[in-house]
């Protein structure tokens, strides 16, 4: 009993902890939902590749801020990120749009597997053929016949 | 036929993993670079307590009808000390120059102008960085051009150099107060 509630102890200190202070939440839990939705999409400025919601910078709290006025005042999510991105540009968005200069990215690895796929396809086709047979070599010319028939008469015929 | 495409593969790849370093090494290329999107955009609009007692509020008309260089600092950023001359020259080239105050103890922040000279026209207070995110700034020091229209040309978001201002801003500055 006492493992059990060390243990539950132990998984409720590993759960994720939040740079979102309480203070900074919303009363209204709707809007709050909405906050931390586009925050875990919202790449801080200052760190590499974190969320604003996981960031614990200054800047990342000014941006949830933001994004919270913007909310309570009545924006939809498309327009609050519409609003950090004509400031901070595509930059924030962990999730990059797709448009033609991240074509190659998007579509790069299905097009890769596509093309890895096609390869080993042909490839298991050709084995295959070779080992049943290919259809025309199973059909033999009345003079191939001939002298397949003549070799083996020889060999049958061979004196001991 | 097809195996000995294979044969090249491994070298094909080689040649464009070689280029894309190349490029990446040769051209500059940053992907911390978070670029300029204002630029070619109205300036947002914004309106700040003044820093000095009995100065007047920087708001967004503070740069109609007249080019205007915006620079937001702090007195706790190092970068902003070694630009701080270049802001005192801007000044005296005629250079409308406001300031905006980035998470700064006022009192430290005057302190700070004190010592080093004040070039500000106006300097509003960003106590809590709502201005910052309403210009998109990542940090400090950054300085943008915004010209007669409201329209924001330049934003550099590091610390201004002689060459700047030399090369870009001074001649930046004249070509749209044509």
């Amino acid at each position: 009993m006492k493992v059990l509630a060390a243990l539950a102890l132990l998984l409720a200190l590993i759960a994720p902890a939040h740079a979102v202070d309480p203070d900074e939440m919303l009363a209204d839990r709707a809007l709050e939902a909405r906050a931390r939705a586009i925050s875990a999409e919202v790449r801080c400025v200052v760190c590499q590749n974190q969320s604003i919601d996981d960031s614990n910078a200054e800047i990342a709290r000014d941006m949830r801020r933001a994004i919270r006025e913007r909310l309570t005042q009545g924006d939809s999510d498309a327009e609050v990120v519409a609003f950090l991105r004509a400031r901070y540009g595509d930059y924030v968005l962990l999730r990059p749009p797709f448009d033609w200069r991240t074509g190659l990215l998007w579509l790069g690895p299905p097009l890769v597997l596509a093309l890895a796929g096609f390869a080993l396809w042909r490839r298991s086709r050709q084995t295959r053929l070779a080992r049943t047979g290919t259809p025309a070599a199973a059909e033999l010319s009345a003079a191939e016949r001939a002298r397949l028939d003549s070799l083996l008469g020889d060999d049958r015929e061979a004196p001991r | 036929m097809s195996n000995r495409w294979l044969f090249v593969l491994p070298l094909l790849m080689l040649v464009i993993m070689a280029g894309f370093f190349a490029y990446a090494l040769t051209q500059n290329r940053n992907p911390g670079d978070i670029g300029a999107p204002l630029v070619g955009h109205k300036a947002p609009v914004i309106e700040l307590a003044p820093l000095h007692e009995g100065g007047a509020r920087l708001t967004s008309s503070d740069w109609q009808g007249k080019v205007t260089v915006v620079n937001f600092f702090a007195s706790w950023c190092a970068p902003c000390l070694v630009e701080h001359p270049l802001f005192l020259r801007l000044k005296s080239e005629g250079v409308r120059l406001h300031g905006i105050n980035y998470r700064n103890k006022p009192e430290e922040a005057k302190a700070w102008l004190a010592r080093l000279g004040d070039p500000y026209e106006r300097i509003g207070v960003d106590p809590e960085g709502k201005a910052g995110v309403e210009f998109g700034i990542s940090g400090v020091p950054e300085t943008l051009v915004i010209d007669r229209a409201g329209i924001v040309r330049l934003h550099l978001r590091r610390p201004i150099t002689a060459d700047d201002v030399n090369g870009t801003i001074l001649p930046m500055v004249r070509e749209l107060s044509k």
